[in-house]
């Protein structure tokens, strides 16, 4: 009997040039015969700095299907059917540390209070305000069954992935720089020491030669030595780590368990495990790397004056048509639905870059001008000066272009169960201040994207009336970001009965999913 | 409310931005203690070694214990360490900071080894092992007529204790010859001497120091105990030369004789004579007035007009003023008295043809390359050199809050003023600073208003002194359209206080007099061996070596010698299980 993979290819090849307009169909009936269910994703992407509301909301006092996006939200609309904007959320920050400062209207306390929902542990340095839970991502990977975390029964072979475009920030401190924590170290008394960020990979190669590039395959004798060359090395690893394991006090024990987790993904990388090429599942091409300078890290709050992390600009002064930072945060976004298809995550953080940044803009960029020399994103934002709020428009309209063509190419992408990888993605669009000028954190830019088999509700603006919380525009009657994690868990088979403090969450948000 | 102000940027400041030194109205000079915690008696003799014999003031503060831990080696360590072991010329760069700035004092003992820096180190041995091929004969030195099976067994021992910095156990050795042999690896001799090397770079025992005691130690042992020889052994040799311990400190871990005070002496004495650690106990000093975060900043292009075309490349110019200061505390460390005075009291300065165009000095050197030291009487050590400025200062403009933050924390080592908070958002501030053009009105304007003056009164003082120097470092007399007047009036709590100085000579001056510069150095230094910041002025540990430091010549080599010694480096405390 002809096997159903020949008969596939005569009939195909029967079928000359048609054929090519046929595959898609035919492999989305396939995978539609064969049942393939493919596996829900996660991803945040945080882009700084908020944005300027008149140019963000569409202008609707109730919830609606029926919006125009204006000028900074409209580069969106070609997403506009899988996506929901909310208008009426606020950030609701909290601490432990009674009388302390709990981060509130700073983009410091608004990534914290934004990504993880739960009380600081109290603030280190000048307003380095210290993640005192899991963020949201680590929550559902670690909960939920769906998500290839622990508690999956099919396991991705990285977890998750936490990468940024750039991530300077003022005085480098970690809270406006990191997006992803696993749970605070419950054992070290100190809050520095307690937390626990999942720094960002700025280098697409990086990530490309950890996640894609593979050891070589068992088809050939020099692929199968250096397998098992491989496996003793990890061996020995582990031993010596389960060795060490005896003879540390608990308090250490979480620097060792960090690096068994990164054991395990060592072990994905150089085996080459999980990554299964098909018509789904391309390698993506070996990016180049991206040299990183300092030229934007000055100004007064650094430590003696900037950054001391490099970063790439979007500013070349060698070349004004070169934008490194456009460039390089694509890539990462590449590599993250890559990574998806490809099923070697289904969690991930993208940062632009940090709130309190220092990538550099040319002074005049796209109509905007903020003066004749190049300036950094932050330093200038806070004020009202038309010039200068204007400028920084073009800058957060420019991140709407990037990232919805971004998303356009996830729902352009075909998942392995015929359907668009969208489909299967919930995206939150996040930033950590609505106003730039003076941080207010009410009725913060919110954006949740997602296909039809994620529930999430598209097509919507989601207009919050029902909260009692204070409104930009008057009254109380906003509910906290919190309740967005609450009505999204359950997608993921999580159900959070609460999320931090009373005041930080109120219930599920209504409306966004199905 | 809405602030409508026009923010300048380039040569002016950057306007509202200039908030960071606006202060809380808690802010009133008072010293904040750290809270002593387990308290240990200072100034104690033990066991491993003098110091701290001297009696410390009655109200001092005890230093927070250290607590029993394993430290992860920074990039830069482990790059050091590998290229010992393996007798590499240069270290092996990784393409990732493991989560730490680039240009910190030392390593954070919270890092961890996470997946990127895991793969980091992955890449980097695969480097190494084909830069290395064709020495694994010499590295495993096999004895004559000796057999591979013997020879590797040899090698994982020897290899895997200088790796590990302390002894193997039978089973680690046995699961090392594991990798040497795996089934289905099929390797050769070298080819399993190599995956030995490399599966011993990954590991959590090279990556990680061991500060646990005794190995007796059951791992959640409560009370104070004191590091084991290997491990003081890692602790001075990653003090003095930033790598592994060689084979003397090894010898001496294990024959007992680090263990005792002479012991403990005589290495330290034969450490303090290589050229390796002179290099990095000059570059620990560079990374203490932070030189190297000049790299990070951006200069206004217009102060290099006065320079040929080429050579007005800021990565040029950087280069130039790291290897001008290097040559400057080499010359006084290494080649001059070697006393930490002379590290503020000398006035030359290194320069290349390139560095003395710019700075406007007569160049001397036979080709442009040439750093030659000029003496400039305007000057005064490290808080003049061209790099430090630089690294201190703005674009456009000198930061008198960055300078003054600086010297009052880390060359004064006064206790650090309270963070300004949320006091840096208020929109007022914002706006009232915003209207001030120059750098001196906004000081002016924080010494004289509260809630500002409590903190700044004591900070910016010691940036005015050094106000005829711009931002790249050079020497002006007229800032902003008028005279710069450098004068500094210290007031208490200010160590220099009361006075009024004019100029860095004369502030270099009451630094050397009242010891301020050398106490803060043993602050500095004790800081460093222990990797925890010491920020207490009055921490009891540190002033038993600043009054045995007083004894001495002053040498930067005789720091670094007493606080090797003091014994509280080398105690750590067990926790709660």
């Amino acid at each position: 009997m002809t096997s159903y993979k020949v008969a596939r290819r005569s009939f195909l090849a029967g079928l000359g040039g048609s054929a090519a307009l046929l595959v898609p169909l035919l492999r989305n009936i396939e995978a539609r015969a064969a049942g393939v269910k493919a596996p829900l994703r996660f991803l945040v992407i945080h882009h700084p700095l908020g944005t300027q509301m008149d140019k963000w909301r569409p202008s609707a006092s109730a919830t609606t299907q029926s919006f125009t996006l204006p000028v900074n939200s409209a580069p969106f609309a070609p997403l506009q059917q899988k996506m929901v904007m909310i208008d009426g959320l606020n950030i609701v920050a909290a601490t432990r540390v009674a009388g302390g400062p709990d981060g509130s209207n700073t983009h410091e306390g608004g990534m914290v209070a934004l990504m993880t929902g739960q009380p600081t542990l109290g603030q280190v340095g000048q307003q380095d305000h210290v993640a005192g839970g899991a963020s949201i991502d680590q929550m559902l990977l670690a909960q939920s069954p769906v998500l290839g975390g622990p508690t999956s029964s099919g396991k991705t072979p990285f977890g998750s992935l936490q990468l940024a475009a750039d991530i300077r920030s003022d005085r480098d401190e970690v809270a406006p720089r990191v997006l992803s924590y696993l749970d605070p170290d419950p054992k070290q008394s100190s809050i520095a020491l307690a937390r626990h960020p999942l720094y960002a990979e700025t280098q697409p190669l990086n990530v490309y030669n950890r996640i894609f590039a593979g050891a070589a395959g068992t088809d050939t004798e020099a692929g199968t030595r250096l397998l098992a060359q491989n496996k003793s090395i990890l061996d020995f690893m582990r031993s010596d780590l389960a060795r060490m394991r005896k003879l540390v006090p608990n308090s250490e024990l979480v620097k060792l368990d960090a690096q068994a987790a990164a054991i395990q993904q060592l072990e994905a990388s150089i085996q080459g495990t999980g990554m299964v090429p098909s018509s789904t599942c391309t390698k993506p091409a070996q990016p180049l790397s991206f040299a990183q300078s300092g030229m934007g890290a000055n100004g007064d709050l650094a430590p003696g004056g900037g950054s001391k992390l490099s970063g790439v600009d979007y500013y070349d002064p060698k070349d004004p048509n070169n934008h490194p930072h456009q460039v390089l945060g694509r890539l990462q976004l590449s590599m993250i639905k890559a990574a998806f298809a490809c099923d070697l995550v289904r969690v991930s953080t993208f940062m632009w870059s940090a709130g309190t940044n220092w990538v550099v803009f040319p002074g005049s960029f796209n109509g905007g001008t903020i003066g004749s020399s190049p300036s950094p994103h932050h330093p200038p934002s806070h004020t009202t000066d038309p010039a200068t709020v204007g400028w920084l428009s073009q800058i957060d309209t420019f991140y709407s272009n990037q990232n919805s063509q971004a998303l356009q190419e996830f729902d352009a992408a075909m998942d392995m169960d015929g359907n668009s990888l969208l489909d299967n993605t919930v995206v939150v669009y996040v930033t950590e201040v609505a106003r730039a000028y003076d941080h207010d954190q009410r009725n913060m830019p919110f954006l949740v994207f997602g296909g039809k088999n994620t529930g999430i509700k598209g097509g919507t603006f989601l207009k919050v009336t029902d909260g009692h919380l204070q409104n930009i525009d008057g009254g109380s009657s906003n509910r906290p970001t919190n309740d967005v994690w609450l009505a999204l868990a359950p997608i993921f088979g999580v159900n959070l009965a609460s999320l931090g403090a009373a005041k930080q969450f109120t219930g599920p948000l209504p409306g966004l999913v199905g | 409310m809405s602030v409508k102000t026009k923010t300048r940027i380039g040569r002016a400041s950057l306007g509202v931005l200039v908030i960071a030194s606006s202060l809380s109205a808690a802010c009133t000079g008072s010293v904040e203690r750290n809270t002593p915690s387990a308290r240990q008696s200072p100034g104690t003799v033990g066991p491993a070694g003098g110091g701290g014999t001297s009696t410390t003031s009655d109200d001092c503060t005890p230093l927070d214990a250290v607590p029993r831990r394993i430290w992860r080696l920074s990039v830069d360590q482990f790059g050091n360490a590998v290229r010992d072991l393996l007798g590499l010329a240069q270290p092996p760069a990784l393409n990732n900071n493991g989560g730490t700035a680039e240009y910190a004092f030392f390593s954070d003992d919270s890092a961890v080894v996470d997946a990127q820096l895991q793969f980091s180190i992955y890449q980097a041995t695969k480097s190494i092992l084909t830069q290395i091929a064709p020495r694994i004969p010499a590295l495993a030195a096999c004895t004559s007529g000796e057999q591979p099976q013997a020879c590797a067994q040899r090698f994982a021992q020897s290899f895997g204790e200088k790796a590990f910095r302390r002894p193997l156990d039978a089973d680690e050795v046995t699961a090392l010859m594991q990798v040497y042999s795996a089934e289905g690896a099929n390797t050769d001799f070298n080819t399993g001497i190599g995956l030995m090397i490399q599966a011993t770079l990954l590991s959590p025992s090279f990556l990680h120091r061991t500060e646990l005691g005794p190995t007796t130690l059951a791992a959640n042992a409560t009370g104070t105990t004191t590091l084991n020889p290997y491990e003081v052994a890692t602790q001075l040799s990653f003090l003095f030369t930033n790598s592994t311990p060689d084979s003397p400190l090894l010898t001496a871990a294990a024959d007992g004789t680090l263990a005792t005070s002479d012991g403990l002496e005589k290495q330290i004495d034969r450490l303090l004579k290589l050229d390796a650690v002179k290099q990095n106990i000059s570059s620990i000093t560079l990374d203490w007035f932070n030189v190297r975060q000049l790299f990070s900043k951006a200069k206004d292009p217009s102060f290099f007009m006065g320079l040929p075309t080429a050579d007005r490349d800021p990565s040029l110019l950087e280069s130039d003023l790291l290897t001008s200061t290097q040559r400057f505390i080499d010359d006084v460390l290494w080649n001059g008295s070697g006393k930490i005075s002379d590290l503020v009291l000398s006035q030359r300065v290194f320069v290349n043809q390139r560095l003395a165009t710019l700075y406007g000095y007569q160049f001397t050197g036979q080709s442009p390359d040439q750093f030659v030291s000029v003496e400039d009487n305007r000057r005064a050590g490290m808080l003049t050199q061209p790099a430090f400025i630089w690294s201190m200062s703005d674009p456009g403009v000198t930061s008198i809050v960055k300078r003054g933050k600086f010297i009052h924390d880390d060359v004064v080592c006064q206790d650090p003023v309270p963070s300004p908070g949320n006091l840096l958002n208020d929109p007022a501030i914002q706006a009232k600073l915003a209207m001030l053009p120059t750098e001196l009105d906004k000081s002016h304007y924080r010494m004289s208003t509260q809630p500002c003056v409590g903190c700044h009164a004591q900070m910016d003082p010691y940036a005015l002194v050094l106000q005829n120097f711009d931002p790249i470092g050079g020497y002006r007399t007229v800032a902003d359209g008028v005279p710069v007047d450098p004068t500094g009036a210290f007031s208490a709590p200010s160590p220099v206080a009361p006075a009024t100085l004019t100029g860095p000579a004369q502030f270099a001056q009451a630094l050397v007099s009242k010891s301020l510069l050398s106490n803060c150095a043993v602050q500095k230094i004790s800081s460093y061996i222990i990797g925890r910041m010491i920020r207490d002025s009055s921490t009891c540990e540190v002033e038993a070596i600043q009054k045995s430091f007083a004894q001495t010549d002053g040498t930067m080599t005789s720091l670094f010698r007493a606080v090797a010694l003091a014994q509280f480096t080398r105690q750590r405390a067990g926790g709660t299980p």
